[in-house]
């Protein structure tokens, strides 16, 4: 990948949060093929190389989030190719919903289409009372993607999802909060700030409780099996590592 | 099935693409009594996916009442295949309400009790009067909730909140309704149907083929984060396609309204 590709996506450190800033202006950000490409390499570095980072931050250069789908480049092809675009959007949602460090959203002006679906994908979402959320699909004539058809309904219920995504309503940040899209409000300009103080708390819990308490929030805990399955497995595997490391106790 | 013979338990009237399907049995409170049913999925069936113009369906009760659920009259003894026959006609209904391709929208005055909070839980978005009377009730009879109630319930208002209300089979009001999630819009008693007809004009706004993939996804195809991937990649380059989209993308360019077919 060529360095330009990365410009969509640049990265910057606060100790051991990592900033990533959605930086496509011209386009408020949208969530178009190169954005994609970048988004992907960054959080793939950032959730599996890079040792010093423990939790991420995304957010939206030039005081907004992400405008969603990049209705430039959405031109037409055979159904058969058209499957295949949705493979990097895939892989950027399974970064920001199952890698193994926390991600906090700071969401500043509009989170419109797949904007909403990457905050609905984090952890933990920071709005303003002025920041916009519209699941704005159903309006050009698509269905919700980029994961929202499971993780909204996760953070608002069915009910609520259903509303949103049926009447594509637009949602402003004192009702996201109200109904549970977003975990708290900052003041306007101020939300990275906040979620990097959020993701600073994150990045003090133990760093492998934390990786599979993601999977088994994101893979493992569907039903009352695998709810069970997950703590057997995981659950095992963090006494053992804490076996290892704490020798007194041993025997 | 001869529909004229159940013409008056279960009316239709129409509002431009908007369907209105009334439960009609005010004597009994609207009881989901098995004629009422099966008028009522006949009817259903018709508007939903037997060629008809109809593109949102509201579902209400007459005489302020939406319905009183089961009817304890007609509750007799049977033989597990007659009443497994009788649970099939609830469960079709209840199939084509969430993931057939047409929005659903119920306005709720009076009673919604046992089958009649099915209903409305099986709803994509419920109007409720604030002095509505709402109850799972199945239990109190010896039963468990039918017409799709043990998913939708837990869907809309939690896993907790759903234990709480099949198990007490409490009654509950339009204002607790909408505070747990159950109900989208509350307004005073009287009220429903004019708000339900708003949200309905809202919904044929939407293009009608997304309208009827989404509702198919969202009852079938999001149980788990990778299931959800498969069902937009399943879906969603077979709508980038449609002329509703190219329609959607080229209004939004030239700043106007889409103006949307289906196709």
């Amino acid at each position: 990948m060529s360095d330009s590709l990365l410009d969509f996506a640049p990265v910057t450190r606060h100790g051991r949060v990592c900033v990533v800033t959605m930086s496509y202006p011209e386009r408020r950000n949208a969530f178009s093929t190169p954005m994609r490409e970048s988004l992907v390499a960054r959080l793939e570095h950032l959730m599996f190389e890079d040792v010093e980072c423990r939790a991420v931050v995304l957010t939206g250069a030039a005081g907004t989030f992400c405008a969603g789908g990049d209705l430039s480049e959405m031109k037409e092809r055979p159904i058969v190719d058209g499957r295949q675009v949705f493979d990097l959007a895939r892989a950027v949602v399974r970064l920001l919903a199952t890698g193994p460090k926390p991600v906090v959203a700071a969401v500043e002006g509009h989170a419109f289409g797949a904007g909403l679906s990457l905050a609905c994908a984090t952890d933990y979402i920071v709005a303003t009372p002025a920041t916009k959320f519209c699941a704005a699909f159903l309006k050009v004539g698509l269905i919700p993607d980029t994961g929202i058809f499971w993780t909204l309904p996760k953070r608002v219920g069915a009910s609520k999802a259903r509303e949103l995504m049926m009447l594509a309503t637009e949602v402003g940040g004192e009702e996201a909060l109200r109904i549970g899209l977003v975990n708290q409000l900052a003041d306007q300009g101020a939300a990275v700030a906040a979620a990097v103080k959020v993701a600073e708390a994150m990045a003090r819990q133990p760093r492998e409780a934390l990786a599979y308490l993601r999977v088994a929030l994101g893979q493992g805990s569907e039903t009352p099996d695998g709810a069970l399955r997950a703590e057997v497995d995981y659950g095992a595997a963090l006494r053992r590592d804490r076996l290892i490391q704490t020798s007194s106790f041993q025997g | 099935m001869a529909v004229s013979a159940l013409d008056e338990s279960v009316l239709v009237e129409r509002d431009g693409p908007i369907a209105i399907l009334t439960l009609n049995n005010p004597a009994r409170r609207n009881a989901f009594a098995l004629p009422v049913r099966q008028a009522f999925l006949v009817r259903l069936r018709e508007l939903m996916v037997v060629e008809d113009p109809c593109r949102a369906i509201v579902v209400t009760g007459s005489g302020n009442c939406f319905c009183s659920g089961g009817d304890i009259s007609e509750m007799k003894q049977r033989t597990p295949l007659e009443f497994r026959q009788r649970n099939q006609l609830v469960l079709d209904i209840y199939k084509l309400m969430v993931s057939g391709p047409k929005p659903v929208v119920a306005a709720v005055e009076g009673f919604a009790i046992g089958a009649g909070l099915s209903l409305a839980a099986a709803s994509d978005y419920v109007v409720t009067a604030d002095n509505a009377r709402y109850s799972a009730g199945f239990v109190k009879v010896g039963l468990l909730p039918d017409t799709g109630l043990f998913w939708t319930l837990s869907q809309k208002v939690g896993a907790g909140r759903a234990r709480e209300l099949i198990l007490l089979a409490s009654d509950f009001d339009g204002r607790k309704a909408h505070e747990i999630g159950l109900a989208n819009q509350l307004v005073g008693a009287g009220q429903t149907l004019p708000a339900a007809l708003e949200v309905a004009r809202r919904l044929i706004a939407m293009p009608p083929l997304a309208m009827a993939m989404m509702k198919a996804a969202l009852a079938d195809g999001c149980a788990t984060l990778e299931r959800a991937y498969e069902t937009e990649i399943n879906l969603q380059p077979i709508l980038r396609r449609s002329a509703d989209h190219k329609e959607a993308v080229k209004a939004f360019l030239e700043k106007r309204k889409p103006v949307f077919t289906g196709e």
